[in-house]
């Protein structure tokens, strides 16, 4: 007889699964993890099966940016603290948000979609977290959406269908895309087209 | 110790982030059908792959074969498809065409045909006043190409010419039914009302009569009934959803 996966006991071929679907995990990494776990003391197993419970019943998307928060903060999460809202700056993800905020240039308000339209993948703008940046939008307030996905063909797409039907529905609300171009750094001779087309259309003059 | 380099060209269907800074895409080429790729250091912001590696490019690539996954050294952009890449529903209509030529092509598996129908497609959908038109066409002469060729000119079971009237078409089937043989009980399965201007819209792409479909005007409802017809045809013939189709009309 062959050993194989399937002989081991039920509760590590679960585990295993369970870890295979995780974003970047293959099979074999799976395995791995699981035998980690097996190694490991029985207090840092049980810290870690509180950690992945906790977060998943302990904390919700905030009402008004869907940026991650305590349920017990019922009110304001700390994203939407002291900030503007006549300026929202929608990004795809919650490292986005962070990476920005960290930044300390956008002193206005966020809004986390959660994700960029990419048909291909079966995400359309209802798996998103559109419909509440648009009843955000309805209350008033708002003067500009500063649209900060990633400049990819799924961001750019989100970015157009974001554009269009807040154009479309709230005419009063300026929409702005954030620059696209050359990186500080980069050599011109490794850009490709896209880049050097939004460069040079979105060059600016030398005030010396 | 030199490494043998491979050099490859066709277009970028999907991107997905590998690791920190690490992009895993799929290629589909004329030479070797689908290849899955990896570029290392894709995501850093000086990286000389940055822009060139996003879906809907059409690239040269440079790499190292390996036993696994390709890695690849260097990468030119060939047509980044800008016009198309401006407008949403153009967009959308790109990623359907091109899950559409993910799931007709294989890995390793030379298909010339697909690659010059997906770039011509894709060159002519951003000038085209019709776009839906042209997807049409590449959708009838693909399933033409993989071997399921719809009859339009004749019923597909007495075989006689069909008249100038409304007919029903079988996506199963990959046809026509006369209204006659239609009276008889025929295992055709769900059956779609064409009507006459319709059908001579797909004469004319079968007959390659595309000066003909340009010139005439085509409506919008026309094109939009043989498009549900020809999407119908492939998730029936092919037995997938393509998971792109369902945002099409949107």
């Amino acid at each position: 007889m062959t050993f194989s996966r399937s002989s081991l006991p039920s509760e590590v071929q679960k585990l295993i699964v369970a870890f295979s679907t995780l974003p970047g995990i293959g099979p074999k990494t799976a395995q791995r993890l699981a035998y980690f776990v097996l190694t490991q003391d029985k207090n840092e197993v049980a810290n870690l099966a509180t950690a992945l419970k906790e977060v998943k019943e302990n904390l919700d998307f905030c009402k008004t940016c869907c940026f991650i928060t305590s349920n017990e903060d019922k009110t304001i999460c700390k994203l939407c603290e002291d900030k503007d809202p006549i300026l929202i700056c929608v990004v795809e993800s919650v490292i986005d948000a962070i990476t920005i905020e960290a930044s300390g240039i956008h002193k206005g308000g966020f809004h986390i979609l959660h994700g960029a339209i990419s048909p291909m993948a079966g995400i359309g703008p209802e798996q998103l977290k559109i419909n509440e940046l648009f009843n955000r939008l309805k209350r008033g307030g708002t003067k500009e959406v500063i649209i900060a996905t990633n400049p990819t063909l799924e961001g750019e797409a989100t970015a157009m269908y974001l554009t269009k039907t807040i154009k479309e529905n709230y005419y009063d609300i300026k929409t702005t895309r954030l620059a696209r171009g050359l990186a500080s750094g980069t050599d011109l001779e490794y850009s490709d087209f896209n880049t050097l087309s939004n460069a040079f259309e979105n060059r600016t003059s030398l005030d010396i | 110790m030199k490494y043998r380099q491979a050099t490859l060209t066709g277009l970028i269907t999907r991107c997905t982030k590998y690791k920190e800074a690490d992009l895993i895409f799929t290629l589909i080429s004329e030479e070797q059908g689908l290849t899955k790729f990896i570029a290392r250091g894709a995501k850093k912001p000086k990286s000389k792959f940055s822009g060139h590696i996003e879906s809907l490019n059409y690239v040269n690539i440079y790499y190292k074969p390996s036993k696994g996954i390709n890695s690849v050294t260097q990468v030119e952009s060939i047509n980044s498809f800008l016009d198309l890449k401006k407008t949403y529903d153009l967009v959308i209509k790109a990623q359907y065409l091109m899950e559409l030529s993910e799931v007709l092509s294989m890995e390793n598996e030379k298909n010339p045909f697909l690659m010059k129908a997906l770039l011509g497609t894709l060159a002519q959908l951003s000038n085209s006043k019709i776009p839906d038109l042209h997807i049409g066409i590449f959708e009838f002469e693909v399933l033409n190409y993989q071997g399921f060729g719809m009859n339009v000119f004749k019923c597909l079971n007495c075989r006689d010419p069909l008249l100038k009237l409304s007919h029903f078409f079988s996506s199963t089937l990959g046809g026509f039914l006369c209204n006659k043989c239609l009276s008889e009980n025929i295992d055709n399965g769900e059956l779609i009302k064409v009507s006459i201007q319709e059908q001579v819209i797909l004469r004319n792409i079968a007959r390659k009569n595309y000066r003909a479909l340009i010139e005439n005007t085509v409506s919008d409802n026309d094109i939009s009934s043989i498009r549900a017809l020809l999407q119908k045809s492939i998730k029936d013939i092919m037995d997938v959803q393509l998971k792109t189709s369902k945002f099409q009309n949107n």
